[in-house]
Parts: structure tokens; C-alpha cells; sequence
């Protein structure tokens, strides 16, 4: 097995950086990092606190995690200066948005009466034609999709009336695009922009509660992600919908659309938190999704550390560990903890090649209302973006042991009827 | 007046930056850069407590002037985000050296022993052979000037027999040689290196008392320098005393030569602090150092900030009439017996370069100061090895359309000191 992870991670080839990242990380080795970019608890809370003049970050046990994981990146993640930068920005913006949204919550406490009913959450291996789907059905008026501002920054809650103008999404778009600046291939690989829907785990990140998003996007934070092991998600997806209230309050929506492409393991929990809500899991050959994963991650952790793949992600580089991920809800639906009807399976090809048709079905099997706003809206997302209008993600697919992964996934695909794309 | 500051001030044109200063500083335009570097009271303290694992800073009169520094360069002195890295990480090393120097002294009570006899201050305008002056007396094996390195870390104290070879001189060259990758046009205006010897103001700034010499490099602060006016110096200087006892406590000398512009104003604070100072003052015609010095103050806050010549509390450096004040301070106090003259040599900038060796050994014998060869021969050493110095590289200009009113401004400093017009 261990093997194995170094074959995954063997195959992942950084980019050549911008020669100005390179110089300025290069400069960063004459600094005392650690301490010019602090990403310690104190520092962290003492500049939140000074910039929102606010004190009450809300109780659902985020402290410890925050501890945790502050710790963790300050002294694991081996970030270089331009990563430290960028995290510590990140989190500020966590805890100051955690300010605001208890402030809010304090002045408006009508906000807890908001519902949340039956959210669609988009689940399967990263890389699987998750994004595509959430842009789509997002697209849907009657649905709405976190983007990342509002996620960021998301007091005052926005308003239906300018939603699409809030002078945020101007104010935040050169941050956002930081990610491409520094690494320009990322551009090919994944929508970071602002305005883009973006992942569950950004909102379980304001819980300072979603271990393997943090540990590939802001840091690599391997203990946190241990500790995270033995802690319940509940907590944190309450939170999340603590912020989807916040962000439905005065923009409403019919139907939230989320998505989350690492969490497997909490399909029990979100169905805790939200027992109405609607699976959609989009299904691709594994060997494929796990190599275009890896170079994700890969290039995530090289554009703010020059050391990828540190420690803890066995999930998302290894075969075996993410064989296993994919099996869980197997049990979980033979046993009926995860009842059928409240799970839709559906293939990436089939989503790629008539997306349209694979959203009718969607609709059909929850028995949502397809009306004509609904479809218009998805068709015009469709045609005014073509899969060629981006540009390809090239990465090495495989060069290890295809046999021993097809054995690893074989459960999997077979239960599922995954087709081979290799 | 007014109008005097601005000319001077106006003729100062940084620059292009390099494009990764430029690159890092626009990638700060997107982001909360005093939340990403604090420069905020608690966060440094904290931080240098846990870097050092000390906790005691020393007497608490650098507090308050810390505190007011650090408000200044927080929300006044607008510094880029590389200019707040630095920054951040130039009061980091000095709180680090302050509590690290106390925990000397507590392990070492001797070093309070020390003595510090007759140190030779070299005083004048900036840009008038004063950096020349002590990097020649700095030759003199008898003599020593506090270098970065050990301003930077001090300790433990540097010892004799690897003074020159000390690891540290390797481990912060890359640090202290940042300002010239920053601003590689610094190079021509004021020598930055790691093992140069330094200013003294430098080593007033771990007692946080030193506003104009902050307001050149760390971030222009206004508040802070408005502050400081209404300060005795007395305690800065006193703390400068402390730290020179601990440089020279395992690496004796017998002087220690000590310059900075800045020390003219500070000359009774100076006399009190070190009652048998031999002060010698280089002086030029100061309009032709006036013009030289807008372009380096300038381009050293250009190296943190892209609005030089916020406030006013370098005026004494960049305006002829603020300037002539400051020149002319120290005529009141000969006039008034607070500088006994004996105490003070005037060495004129032309005379100096002209005959370098010659003018230090009169200097040496006004004060009784042996001339040993050993001395002799480390100053011609460095005469040989740097033929021209003194002869300023920095091309300025001196053009200004006020220049009659500048001349009337310096007329009571130049007639003072016999200091003629340079052409």
C-alpha cells in the first residue's frame, strides 16, 4: 500500500513558477517566516477581532479545531512566503466572516427561522464532472450555489435585487484570482474565481471543519487532518447550514445545490443534518479521476509550498484508501442507512455527452419541477460555456500498477456499472 | 519655506522597481496587508518572547516610545507589503536583541563594568564624508564601530578571535543585503552590507528612540518623531551605552567610533551620556549634501513605501532652511559652553579628502589620541585598497531655483565654520 502511494504521488510534475513567485519565495528564506507571517492562534484571533471590531465567534466547538489546525499549518505545511501570505489571508477572512455572521445572526434573530429544505448535494471523487453538474444546476433560478464572495464574505447577507452586481464580487476578484497568478496551470484545472460556485467544504471551512479541503487548498495540515479523524462532522455541517440561512435570508432559493467531492464518509452526517437532501453522485472510471486529482492537489500544494504531498493524504493520492471511500456507501445503502430513493447515480459520460438529459433525469427521479425558467436557464449556462472553451487539463494518467488500482475499484465500478476509460 | 521643502522634496524620482518588488507589492493592492504583517504592539512582543524564550526587555522606558513607534508605522507611514515584511522583521530582531541582551547581562552582571572611554562621535550633514570618515577610523585595529551583524544579533557578544569570521556575518548577509535587491539603485547612495560598520542610530533603535533614522528606513512616522520630540534622549543613549558594553566586553577596543548626521541634534544628550566624547564634524558645503541626501532618503523609503516624503520629520535632511537650523544648533550650544570646544574638531570635507590619513592624525593628536603604527597602517591600508573614496560616486543634482535662498539659509553655518561654496 505504501507503495502505492508513492507511485500516485510520483507522478505528479509542478509546473515552472512565475519568475516573480520565485523570487519572492526565494527572499522569503532571509526572513523569519514564521514570524513576519504569523499564523499563530493569538495573532490570527487579536487582527479578526481589530478588524471587525467584533468578539463573538459563535459556538460550535470551532476553537479547538482553529487551534489545531492554526498549529498544523504554522508548522507543518512548509509554506513558502507567497503561500504563507495567501493562508493567513484566508483564514482572517474564516474568522472574520464567523464575526460578522454571529453579529448578523444577533440583529436579525429571525435569520434561525430560515429552512433549508431538500438541498442537492453533488458527491463523487473529485475530477468527476462534479463542477460541471453544480454550474448547471445552479443555473436553475429556482437553485442557488454558494459562490465563493459570498462564502468569503458573506455579511451583510447578499440581496436577491444585486446579486449578481454586490460590489463585493468587483472587490474580491483580484484576490480570488490570486490562484492563477501564482499558478498559472491551475487555470486549466479548476474555477477559482469569485464568482465561480464553489465546494461545500468552503463553507465548512468557516467551522474550520473540513480536513481535506484545507489540507489541499490552503495548507497541508497533517495533524489537523488526524485529529479530525476522531471528530464528529455534525457540528460542522450545522454550521454550514447556520451560513446557508444567512445567505438564503435575503436572497431566497428553492433548493440549495452543493457539493462536495471528498466527503464520502459524511454522506450519514450531511443526511443527519439535512434528512431531506438529495444525492447526486457522479460516477467516472477512478483510475482516471485519481490521476487528474493528484495533479490538482499537487499543483494546490506547489503554488504555496516547494514540498507537495507532505503527509496525510492517502485519500486523495492513494488507490486503496480511496477504493475504500468509494465503498462506504455501498454498506450504507445495503443496510438502508442510506435509503435508494434518496440517492441518484449517474455516469460522467453520459453527463458529458447530453448534460440536458441528465439533468431531466435528476429532476424526474427526486420528483423536482422542471419548469420552462428551469431549463432555459441551464441551457443558456450550457451553451455559453462549451467544454472547449476551456482550456485542457493535461496530466500523466497513469504509469503505475493499473492492475492492482482495477482490483482496488473493482467493488466499485462493478456495483455501480463504471465503465474503464483506460 | 514651504516652498523650500517641496522643491527639494519634488526633485526626487525613484526608480523602476523590480518586477518581482512590483509583482509582491500589487499582489498586496488585493489583499488586507496589515491583517497579513502586524505591525501591532502585542503581536511583535508575543512573537519575539517566543522566538527568544525570554520575557524580560529591560528598563521600561523603551515601552512607550516602542508603543507610539509601532502605532506610526502601523497606520501612518504606508508601507507597501514588502515594506511592511521588512519591517515587521527589522523590529523583530531589535525587541529579540533587547531581550537577549538582558538575559546576557543577568548571566554576565560584569559586563556592567565595562567602560566606554572617549568614543570619537562623527557628526555632520549627511553626504559629507562622514560615512568615509568612520569606515577610515573603523581601519585602526584600536578603534571599533558596531557592524549590522552584530546590531542585529548581539548575542552572544561577539568575541576578538572570530570577530571577522563570526557565522552570523554569513547567516544575516542575505538579510541585511535585502535594501539593495529592493532597491538596487541604493547601492551607489549609501553602502548597505552585513560586516560595513553602521550608523549609531542604529543601535538607538533597540531602545526605540530613534525617529529620524526610523523614518528613513523602517517607514516615514510622523507621530512618532513628533513624539520623540518632546523626549529626553538621555535614556536612548544611556541604553546605546549598555549594548556597546556588551560588544566590547569579549572584544575589547579602546575606542568606539560612532556616526550618524542624526547625532547633531542630539549633541547635549550625547555629552551627558558619554562626558568625554570626542566629537568631530566633517562639514561640506551644504548645499551640494543636501541635494544627495533628498535622493537617498528618498530612495530608501521608496524601498518600503510608494509615497516618500509623507511627513516632516526628516525636513532637517531634505529642507536648506530646516537643514540650516539643525547646522546651526550646535553654535548655540559652543556659544553657551554646553560643548566645551575643546571637545569638538572641525574637519572640512575638502581638506579630508584631499589628505584623508593627514586630517584623522591631526584629529588623533587635538584629542590625544595615539596614532600607533599598527593604527597608521590599517587606515593607509584602507586608503590603498579604496583609492577615490570620499570622492562621491552619486551623481545628484544641485540645480534648484532657490538656490540664493539656500545659500542665505546655510550663511551663518558657512561663515560659522569657514565652510566654503563648493563649485
Amino acid at each position: 500500500m505504501s507503495n502505492d502511494f508513492a507511485q500516485r504521488r510520483g507522478t505528479f510534475r509542478p509546473g515552472e513558477r512565475p519568475e516573480w513567485v520565485r523570487r519572492i519565495n526565494e527572499e522569503g528564506r532571509c526572513l523569519n517566516l514564521r514570524s513576519v507571517v504569523p499564523l499563530d492562534e493569538n495573532s490570527l484571533l487579536a487582527a479578526a477581532r481589530s478588524n471587525t471590531g467584533l468578539d463573538d465567534f459563535g459556538d460550535d466547538g470551532w476553537h479547538e479545531r482553529f487551534q489545531i489546525l492554526a498549529r498544523s499549518l504554522d508548522e507543518e505545511s512548509e509554506l513558502n512566503l507567497i503561500g504563507r501570505l495567501m493562508t493567513r489571508g484566508e483564514i482572517l477572512a474564516f474568522l472574520e466572516a464567523r464575526l460578522r455572521i454571529e453579529d448578523t445572526y444577533k440583529r436579525h434573530p429571525e435569520i434561525e427561522d430560515e429552512q433549508i429544505a431538500r438541498p442537492i448535494f453533488i458527491v463523487g471523487q473529485g475530477r468527476s464532472g462534479t463542477s460541471l453538474l453544480q454550474n448547471v444546476l445552479g443555473s436553475d433560478p429556482n437553485q442557488g450555489t454558494p459562490r465563493k464572495w459570498e462564502v468569503m464574505w458573506p455579511c451583510p447577507p447578499p440581496e436577491k435585487a444585486n446579486y449578481l452586481d454586490d460590489p463585493r464580487i468587483a472587490r474580491m476578484r483580484d484576490f480570488a484570482n490570486q490562484f492563477d497568478r501564482v499558478a498559472p496551470e491551475l487555470m486549466s484545472m479548476h474555477d477559482f474565481s469569485c464568482e465561480a460556485p464553489t465546494e461545500s467544504h468552503q463553507v465548512l471551512s468557516l467551522a474550520f471543519g473540513s480536513s481535506g479541503w484545507i489540507s489541499s487548498v490552503y495548507g497541508q495540515a497533517p495533524s489537523f487532518v488526524e485529529y479530525m479523524r476522531t471528530q464528529s462532522m455534525v457540528p460542522i455541517h450545522e454550521y454550514e447550514k447556520r451560513v446557508l440561512k444567512l445567505l438564503q435570508w435575503k436572497n431566497p432559493r428553492e433548493r440549495w445545490v452543493l457539493k462536495s467531492a471528498l466527503s464520502m464518509t459524511d454522506l450519514l452526517v450531511i443526511r443527519e443534518v439535512y434528512p431531506d437532501v438529495a444525492f447526486v453522485w457522479a460516477h467516472r472510471d477512478p483510475v482516471k479521476a485519481l490521476a487528474s486529482m493528484v495533479n490538482l492537489v499537487g499543483t494546490l500544494h506547489w503554488s504555496r509550498s516547494d514540498h507537495p504531498f507532505i503527509d496525510g493524504f492517502e485519500a486523495l493520492t492513494s488507490a486503496d484508501v480511496s477504493a475504500w471511500l468509494l465503498c462506504l456507501p455501498i454498506d450504507w445503502l445495503e443496510s438502508g442507512e442510506l435509503p435508494r430513493e434518496q440517492l441518484y447515480s449517474l455516469q460522467f459520460q453520459d453527463l458529458v455527452a447530453n448534460p440536458m438529459a441528465t439533468v431531466e433525469k435528476i429532476y424526474d427521479y427526486f420528483g423536482f419541477e422542471l419548469g420552462e425558467s428551469s431549463r432555459q436557464g441551464m441551457r443558456k449556462y450550457l451553451d455559453e460555456n462549451p467544454r472547449e472553451s476551456k482550456p485542457r487539463h493535461s496530466y500523466p494518467v497513469f504509469n503505475g500498477n493499473l492492475e492492482l488500482e482495477r482490483k482496488a475499484y473493482a467493488r466499485y465500478q462493478d456495483y455501480f456499472n463504471v465503465p474503464n476509460e483506460i | 519655506m514651504t516652498e523650500g521643502f517641496t522643491q527639494r522634496r519634488q526633485s526626487f524620482t525613484p526608480d523602476p522597481r523590480p518586477d518581482w518588488v512590483r509583482r509582491l507589492n500589487a499582489e498586496g493592492h488585493c489583499m488586507d496587508i496589515r491583517g497579513l504583517v502586524p505591525l501591532e504592539e502585542n503581536s511583535l512582543i508575543q512573537t519575539a518572547m517566543e522566538n527568544t524564550g525570554l520575557r524580560d526587555f529591560g528598563q521600561e522606558d523603551w515601552h512607550e516610545r516602542f508603543q507610539v513607534m509601532v502605532r506610526s508605522l502601523d497606520t501612518e507611514a504606508e508601507l507597501t507589503l514588502l515594506g511592511r515584511l521588512m519591517t515587521r522583521s527589522d523590529l523583530l530582531l531589535f525587541l529579540e536583541a533587547r531581550l537577549q541582551i538582558e538575559d546576557t547581562y543577568k548571566r554576565h552582571p560584569e559586563i556592567e563594568d565595562e567602560e566606554v572611554r572617549r568614543p570619537i562621535h562623527v557628526i555632520g550633514q549627511g553626504r559629507s564624508g562622514t560615512s568615509f570618515l568612520q569606515n577610515l577610523l573603523a581601519e585602526d585595529p584600536h578603534n571599533g564601530s558596531p557592524r549590522p551583524w552584530e546590531i542585529m544579533r548581539p548575542c552572544p557578544p561577539p568575541e576578538r578571535a572570530t570577530y571577522r569570521t563570526d557565522p552570523r556575518i554569513d547567516a544575516l548577509r542575505a538579510r541585511a543585503e535585502l535594501v539593495n535587491r529592493v532597491t538596487p539603485e541604493v547601492h551607489v547612495k549609501h553602502e548597505m552590507g552585513v560586516e560595513i560598520p553602521e550608523e549609531n542610530h542604529r543601535l538607538l533603535c533597540l531602545a526605540f528612540g530613534a525617529a529620524g533614522w526610523t523614518s528613513a528606513f523602517y517607514g516615514q512616522t510622523p507621530s512618532f518623531a513628533a513624539h520623540m520630540q518632546k523626549q529626553s534622549m538621555v535614556p536612548v543613549y544611556e541604553y546605546e551605552k549598555r549594548v556597546l558594553k556588551l560588544l566590547q566586553w569579549k572584544n575589547p577596543r579602546r575606542h568606539w567610533v560612532l556616526k550618524s548626521p542624526l547625532n547633531l541634534l542630539d549633541l547635549p544628550a550625547i555629552l551627558q551620556v558619554y562626558p568625554d566624547s570626542a566629537l568631530v564634524w566633517t562639514h561640506r558645503d551644504p548645499v551640494k549634501a543636501l541635494g544627495s541626501l533628498v535622493s537617498t532618503i528618498g530612495t530608501l523609503m521608496w524601498c518600503r513605501t510608494d509615497t516618500p516624503f509623507i511627513g516632516d520629520s526628516l525636513l532637517s535632511f531634505t529642507s536648506a532652511d530646516a537643514s540650516a537650523g539643525m547646522l546651526c544648533m550646535p553654535i548655540a550650544w559652543l556659544e553657551s559652553g554646553v560643548i566645551p570646544r575643546h571637545q569638538l574638531y572641525n574637519m572640512q570635507y575638502l581638506d579630508f579628502v584631499a589628505d584623508p590619513l593627514a586630517s584623522v592624525l591631526a584629529m588623533y593628536d587635538h584629542f590625544g589620541i595615539e596614532a600607533t603604527d599598527e593604527g597608521r597602517a590599517g587606515m593607509q591600508a584602507y586608503l590603498d585598497a579604496n583609492p577615490g573614496s570620499g570622492r562621491p560616486r552619486h551623481i545628484y543634482t544641485t540645480q534648484s531655483a532657490s538656490l540664493d535662498q539656500e545659500r542665505s539659509a546655510f550663511s551663518r553655518y558657512q561663515s560659522y565654520f569657514g565652510v566654503t561654496n563648493e563649485p
